[in-house]
């Protein structure tokens, strides 16, 4: 910087002097040859090639700007394959170096005694021994002595897309994998070597795909990682570093042809580079108001959002970009929140854009504000908030489902609707039986008496009341595509129609998290109760659809869940079981005492080695909870709930 | 929705003018200079198609060497004055309709940023061109070595110091 400074009044000083000199040639008479003007000029080649040096090694800076328009995105099961294995962790906190082949060798093993009859330990010696599948490469891989470059792929179009042998080897494990879990023999099937070499491939492509949106995903995100208001960066763009290498260029090459022609092009660079410094106001420059058509939209209506920007500063801000802070789970349908201008002081510039509206309480986030000075040369990065915070609040409707579900048989002491399986007090008829003293005089069946003389007493089936607890797993946060509704919106969705459906049926209904014992509504019914749901289905934090970190530890939300169950009461669990604590805690809440339904939104794909093998993952979950007698409705990524629970209410796939 | 990140149009059509005026002016004196300049404009070009800050650049020097090519051959000052203006406001349209492309994209109105930043250039090469054109029509008849020499080295020391 001081460098600088000298360069600076060196130069004015000779600014100076050569205008002297100019005006007066008497006043300086230095001994100045033709050699000094060439001296000059090399000076200053060597200079241009220094400025234009440092230009190249850098890029123009400036920052980058998130996707409010689209939904915050997720990332499927498996994104990464540590992601996938810990699908088949088996010890709950392990957090041991994992490598690629134990990973695989504790899928093949939990594939292998979940489909076949291998115990555990057999399982794991045909691991070892390669033998429990087809493919002699995956079996030497996976029992550790497999060195994958032996591998050589086998058709030119493999050798084409150029794919790792790691990469190509996880696949085919993969491959094993599943037909051991789809077929349950040690045949991995009929799909012959090129056939899953181009498969790979694809894969491969997928892969790199998904990479590429892992790197966008960052910028997704930093619009919360900007965080609180304020500046927050100022940053020099870079983008007239090298002006001066017009002048400097100029200046040598014009000395050297001796042509003033040249030289004179020289000023034009000058200019531009004192142009380039200028400074940007300090204070907050801008004000922001946000105005939304609907405060309080149902589900699906579009809101108009009106934001206006004013300048504060005083000044005139010549390049103001903005963009604004739209709630992460809304997408905008319509318009730009974004806009480029420039501003007088005092000046105010509007922009509307319309969202549509989704359940949940969508704040919006701070704006984001970039104003440069009028070359350019600095940009500030602002996060400017509205003076009172702006908001939807988007509370559904709980409609009951068309279809009834099939819950289990444990009914409460009270009377209710739930026909039971057995005898007792009730209206409809289900079976005599001979009569034994302290019958009521009432049930004795009179006509059987006068016909034939025998006592007997009529039977009715008992009708009891169902006390039901939903419970949803508000921890997972994944979705076959990136920007579509996820796993926790589902489950929400899906709780609040079982819950007027089970409501409407005349049970008493409650609501419960995996996560948070804060969200927590007893068993009840009626209207009130109903309302209180429906709120807090909406608003209670940990259902919103952006993640958030509950108060308490997963281990103490489920004790405090437990005390709260009464006896009697069965449990509905939505969870995509895509972890394998969740898992034990379904079946811990079995084994003591309480029957529990899952209904499980599936949002596994297969696009990739990592996606298919999570995918395997959760099918051995599915097969775990079941094997306990729970019944699971796998309920499809593209099927409707109706369709689920129909499907599963009529096959009856309880034990 | 997606967002279309390319560059703004109204910088864009400006940058790709600029650039086509300054290799007109300086190509119908030179032919070197019609030859690098056509060059430059069609990298800078590319650079606005593709979005590529580089190209950009690159394309913007090469115009600027067709000047200083057309300089060579001994054109008017002038002429090489506002070719001059012609490359750097090229290079500064076309990065600002990269970087403005890429910041708020093309979805969003932009008009008025883009001309309040085109007229600020522009008013700023014509300056430079009335004062350096000036300066030299006022200095022409002084003869001194001297004062040529100073003012050289001011103008490389000034430079430097600005970069």
């Amino acid at each position: 910087m001081n460098w600088h400074r000298v360069l600076l009044v060196s130069g004015i000083a000779a600014v100076t002097l050569g205008i002297l000199a100019l005006v007066a040639p008497e006043a300086i008479t230095a001994d100045i040859n033709q050699a000094a003007v060439t001296l000059v000029g090399v000076l200053a080649l060597l200079q241009v090639v220094r400025v234009a040096y440092a230009r190249s090694q850098r890029d123009t800076q400036q920052a980058q700007t998130g996707t409010p328009e689209r939904r915050q995105s997720v990332s499927p099961p498996g994104e990464t394959l540590d992601d996938a294995f810990g699908y088949f962790r088996v010890k709950p906190h392990t957090h041991y170096r994992f490598g690629v082949r134990d990973g695989l060798a504790d899928a093949a093993v939990s594939v292998l005694t979940r489909y076949t009859d291998c115990t555990e330990k057999t399982a794991r010696e045909h691991v070892e021994n390669g033998t429990w599948t087809d493919d002699p490469l995956v079996g030497r891989f996976l029992a550790g002595d497999g060195d994958v470059r032996t591998y050589t792929p086998t058709s030119f179009r493999a050798l084409l897309r150029r794919n790792s042998p790691t990469d190509q080897v996880v696949s085919r494990c993969v491959d094993a994998i599943a037909a051991v879990a789809e077929n349950g023999h040690q045949h991995s099937g009929e799909r012959s070597r090129e056939e899953l070499e181009t498969d790979t491939a694809e894969n491969r492509d997928n892969d790199t795909a998904e990479n590429r949106d892992e790197h966008r995903n960052p910028d997704e995100y930093e619009r919360e990682e900007r965080g609180g208001e304020g500046l927050h960066a100022r940053r020099q763009t870079g983008r007239w570093d090298g002006i001066s290498v017009v002048a400097l260029l100029a200046v040598g090459v014009g000395v050297l042809v001796e042509q003033p022609g040249v030289l004179l092009v020289g000023v034009v660079g000058i200019v531009y580079a004192a142009y380039t410094r200028a400074n940007p106001p300090s204070e907050r420059p801008l004000s922001v108001e946000r105005a939304v058509s609907d405060e309080r939209p149902d589900p699906g209506d579009s809101v108009e959002v009106t934001v206006t920007v004013t300048n504060e500063s005083g000044r005139v801000l010549p390049d103001i970009r903005l963009v604004d802070g739209v709630p992460g789970p809304l997408s905008v349908t319509n318009g730009s929140p974004r806009l480029g201008t420039a501003l007088r002081p005092g000046e105010r510039a509007e922009f509307s854009y319309t969202v549509q509206a989704r359940r949940g309480v969508h704040e919006f986030t701070p704006l984001l504000a970039l104003v440069r000075t009028l070359p350019g040369t600095v940009e500030d990065e602002w996060s400017i908030a509205t003076p009172s915070p702006s908001a939807l609040t988007c509370v559904p409707r709980l409609d009951p489902l068309p279809v009834s579900l099939a819950l289990r048989q444990t009914t409460t002491q009270y009377a209710g609707v739930e026909e039971t399986a057995s005898a007792g007090d009730g209206a409809e008829f289900y079976a005599t039986r001979l009569y034994q003293p302290g019958d009521s005089m009432s049930r004795i069946d009179w006509n059987r008496q006068a016909r034939t003389g025998e006592f007997s007493t009529l039977l009715f089936r008992e009708e009891r009341l169902l006390r039901v607890v939903l419970v949803i797993d508000a921890g997972t946060f994944v979705a076959p595509e990136p920007n579509t509704e996820h796993t926790l919106d589902r489950s929400v969705d899906a709780a609040g129609q079982l819950y007027a459906t089970l409501q409407s049926a005349g049970h008493s209904v409650g609501v419960a998290t995996l996560q948070s014992a804060a969200c927590w509504l007893p068993p009840g019914t009626g209207a009130t109760h109903r309302e209180k749901t429906r709120e807090l289905l909406a608003r209670h934090p940990v259902l919103q659809s952006t993640p958030y970190e509950p108060d308490e530890s997963p281990v103490r939300a489920k004790r405090i869940l437990r005390s709260r169950l009464s006896p009697e009461t069965q449990l509905l669990v939505f969870s995509p079981l895509c972890r394998p604590s969740v898992v034990r805690t379904i079946r811990q809440f079995e084994a003591a005492g309480y029957p529990v339904t899952v209904v499980s939104p599936d949002p596994t794909a297969a696009n990739t080695p990592s996606q298919r093998l999570a995918r395997i993952g959760r099918r051995v979950h599915v097969t775990d909870i079941r094997r306990d007698g729970i019944p699971v409705i796998d309920w499809g990524w593209d099927e409707s709930l109706p369709g689920a629970v129909a499907r599963f209410s009529s096959t009856g796939v309880s034990p | 929705m997606s967002v279309d990140r390319g560059p703004t149009r109204v910088s864009s059509l400006v940058g790709g003018v600029a650039a086509a005026f300054s290799v007109s002016v300086i190509g119908v004196y030179s032919w070197a200079a019609l030859g690098v300049g056509f060059l430059g404009l069609i990298s800078l070009v590319i650079g606005l198609l593709a979005g590529k800050q580089s190209a950009i650049t690159l394309g913007a020097s090469a115009l600027f060497v067709g000047v200083l090519l057309a300089g060579i051959e001994g054109v008017p000052a002038l002429v090489l004055l506002v070719a001059t203006v012609g490359a750097v406001l090229a290079y500064d349209s076309a990065t600002t309709a990269r970087s403005l492309g890429e910041q708020v994209g093309r979805n969003a109105p932009t008009t008025r940023l883009e001309l309040v930043r085109l007229s600020a250039t522009t008013l700023v090469g014509v300056g430079a061109v009335a004062f350096a054109y000036g300066g030299y029509a006022l200095a022409a008849g002084g003869d001194s070595l001297t004062a040529l020499v100073l003012l050289l080295l001011a103008a490389v020391l000034i430079a430097s110091a600005l970069r």
